[in-house]
């Protein structure tokens, strides 16, 4: 926890001072009132100064008590999730939103420990029917379709 | 007693069988739409919308008001079952919802939430009915300076949210407020931090943030095995469903206050549903007798944003019915409604039209019982979605997640941000960095921002103005009142600790 507290508070004192020096570029004030970039001045500067007490806390006794927040296979659940959403975004144009959603639900169930494949199957065909009824029929919202037509 | 002439004039327009059902499709449908993730009541009322058409107003309207204060409820439903908000307005409903639910009283947390709406609506229905004309009045004085007022009220309920570790929560309530400066500044046009990405110029939408923040988040950081919130079929009767005695002498007067902060803030334009919802839970959080207990799972946490977002939708209707000001994008699609029907919103639609108003007042009173019992009817449905296996679930869920998020503004580049705030709320949880004020920030940074540069406008750079005016000033006293406050209690309690030894 130490280690990962500790990069991560200079990450954000770093993302802080990087905010301020970004919003120089806006004007600070226009004719004696508060510009577009006044605010994001300032707070890019409480950022990286309200950082600065989980920084120095990394140095202090109390950091050896804090258990390390990441256990082993805490980014199994992060890589299926994040990793078949993120290809959604990706296959989306070729397949269609509702395909790939299937697709996704289908490998996030099995992947996260659904044995049955009937279950996985049926997921993954009837969340993409459940979703077109409510989502195109009942909401009319446009989906992007692919090569399938819908 | 005229009013209750009225009131009873109304109650029979809105008796109309088909009145009724419309006044039903409505609620049932606001209902499901807020329980879908990223659609809220604007878009339930514009979709609905068409079916008003060949309808007469009274019915057209009642139809609408309906889905709005529907939408309302069916919110908290996914927000206490799974942690994903279904509208921005019950994002404060997921921080207790939640817990309640993991501690196997998900059942009662819907029932308290269906209580607290209902008495939240119908008590401002009330208000409404009384005060309406004046309160218009009063709420459209509010100025740049009162509103920059009003969101330092809302950020000091930010102190109550910080978690285990002050510093972090201040660092996420100030990366939300940075977010909220994200896209086109309102008064040069000027993109800021867009990184040349014409999405970003409308701002960062608040949907795909807290859907991301809590409900990505929430799957991403749960086992199979430890998040598994079980219910048993024994505790599936209709009275373990309803809240106990105890949840409604802890939960009452935060009911009552809630529902009067968040009528009074629907009032006001722009502000509506999601802030009072913030602010209730603040001050709820702030006056209970258990307030250090608030988001580990606390009925009351609960009782207060529903009460307070309920209320707040009716309170926008306030301006919209006596100015024609619409105090919201939902109350903005209903005036659209109204001039498409011939009705011409403002101070004398009271006289002209007494049907269509008193009418409409009728059906809220309707409306409210029709959601009472929906409510109470749908809870064991509600409930067995916590029965269904966790990765199917966890699947599931996250479709729905991103297809809402598609629907905001059709939009793929927000299914992409849903999942960027996703994974930032896997590592804010993990690193103890509490979601819910960077949430907070980035809902009140917009108003904020904007009114304080408006107000330094209108002044000429005098900063005197949020102190001079006496609504401001008032407002920035209590927000005053409210940061020290947790410690002026210490110091009575330590006093009269130190007097009785």
């Amino acid at each position: 926890m130490r280690i990962a507290n500790r990069i991560v508070s200079i990450l954000i004192i770093a993302a802080g001072l990087f905010l301020s020096f970004q919003s120089s570029k806006f004007d600070y004030m226009v004719d004696g009132t508060p510009g577009p970039g006044f605010l994001p001045f300032w707070l890019g500067i409480s950022i990286a100064l309200v950082a600065l007490i989980p920084a120095v806390k990394t140095f202090t006794k109390f950091a050896s008590k804090l258990a390390n927040p990441f256990q082993s296979g805490d980014f199994k659940n992060f890589l299926i999730v994040i990793g078949s959403a993120t290809l959604v975004v990706i296959v989306t144009p070729v397949t269609g939103l509702l395909v790939a959603l299937g697709l996704m639900v289908g490998v996030i169930a099995k992947l996260m420990g659904t044995q049955s494949w009937k279950t996985v199957i049926g997921l993954t065909v009837f969340t993409p029917v459940l979703l077109f009824g409510i989502f195109v029929k009942i909401l009319s919202v446009p989906l992007p379709k692919g090569i399938f037509g819908f | 007693m005229e009013t209750l002439q009225n009131l009873l004039y109304g109650l029979s327009v809105a008796n109309d069988p088909m009145n009724l059902l419309y006044c039903l499709v409505g609620v049932l449908f606001g209902t499901l739409v807020g329980a879908l993730p990223g659609l809220g009541p604007a878009a339930g009322i514009a979709v609905l919308l068409p079916l008003t058409f060949g309808a007469n107003p009274i019915s057209g309207i009642i139809m609408l008001t309906g889905i709005y204060y529907g939408a309302m409820y069916g919110g908290s439903i996914t927000s206490i079952l799974i942690n994903t908000p279904g509208d921005s307005a019950a994002v404060m409903t997921t921080l207790d919802g939640y817990p309640l639910a993991k501690k196997g009283r998900a059942a009662q947390a819907l029932g308290m939430a269906a209580f607290a709406s209902i008495i939240g609506g119908t008590i401002s229905v009330i208000a409404f009915m009384f005060l309406a004309p004046a309160l218009a009045i009063f709420a459209i004085r509010f100025g740049p300076p009162e509103y920059f007022a009003l969101m330092i009220l809302g950020l000091t309920t930010i102190a109550g949210m910080t978690g285990k570790y002050p510093s972090k929560g201040f660092i996420s309530a100030l990366v939300g407020l940075f977010f909220a400066t994200v896209g086109l500044d309102l008064m040069q046009g000027i993109p800021r931090f867009t990184f040349g990405s014409v999405h970003l110029y409308e701002g960062l939408d608040f949907i795909p943030v807290a859907m991301g923040l809590f409900g990505i988040a929430e799957i991403l950081t749960c086992k199979t095995d430890e998040c598994a919130i079980k219910i048993e079929k024994k505790d599936v009767t209709w009275r373990k469903l309803l809240p106990s005695k105890e949840d409604w002498k802890y939960s009452l007067a935060h009911i009552f206050r809630s529902t009067g902060i968040g009528f009074f803030i629907g009032m006001l334009p722009g502000a509506g549903a999601t802030i009072s919802s913030f602010i209730s839970y603040g001050v709820a959080k702030k006056t209970s007798k258990r307030g250090e207990e608030f988001g580990k799972g606390v009925i009351e946490g609960v009782a207060a944003p529903e009460a307070s977002n309920n209320a707040a939708s009716i309170g926008a209707l306030v301006p919209m019915l006596t100015l024609g000001v619409p105090g919201s994008g939902s109350t903005a699609i209903m005036l659209g409604a109204l001039m498409m029907f011939g009705l011409r919103p403002g101070p004398m639609l009271f006289e002209h039209n007494p049907d269509f108003v008193w009418g409409l007042i009728g059906s809220m009173y309707i409306g409210n019982i029709f959601l009472l019992i929906l409510a109470i009817l749908a809870v064991p449905l509600f409930i067995k979605i916590l029965n269904v296996p966790r990765p199917i679930l966890n699947a599931t869920v996250m479709s729905f997640i991103l297809i809402g998020s598609y629907s905001l503004n059709n939009s793929m580049f927000d299914v992409g941000l849903t999942i960027g705030f996703g994974a930032l709320g896997f590592f804010m949880k993990k690193m103890d960095y509490p979601a819910a004020p960077m949430v907070l920030a980035l809902v009140l940074g917009i108003l904020l921002e904007t009114s304080l540069r408006q107000s330094m406008i209108i002044s000429g750079g005098n900063p005197m103005i949020f102190f001079t005016r006496p609504v401001s000033g008032s407002i920035l006293g209590i927000s005053i009142l409210a940061i020290f406050y947790p410690l002026i209690k210490k110091a009575i309690q330590s006093y009269q600790k130190s007097r009785m030894a």
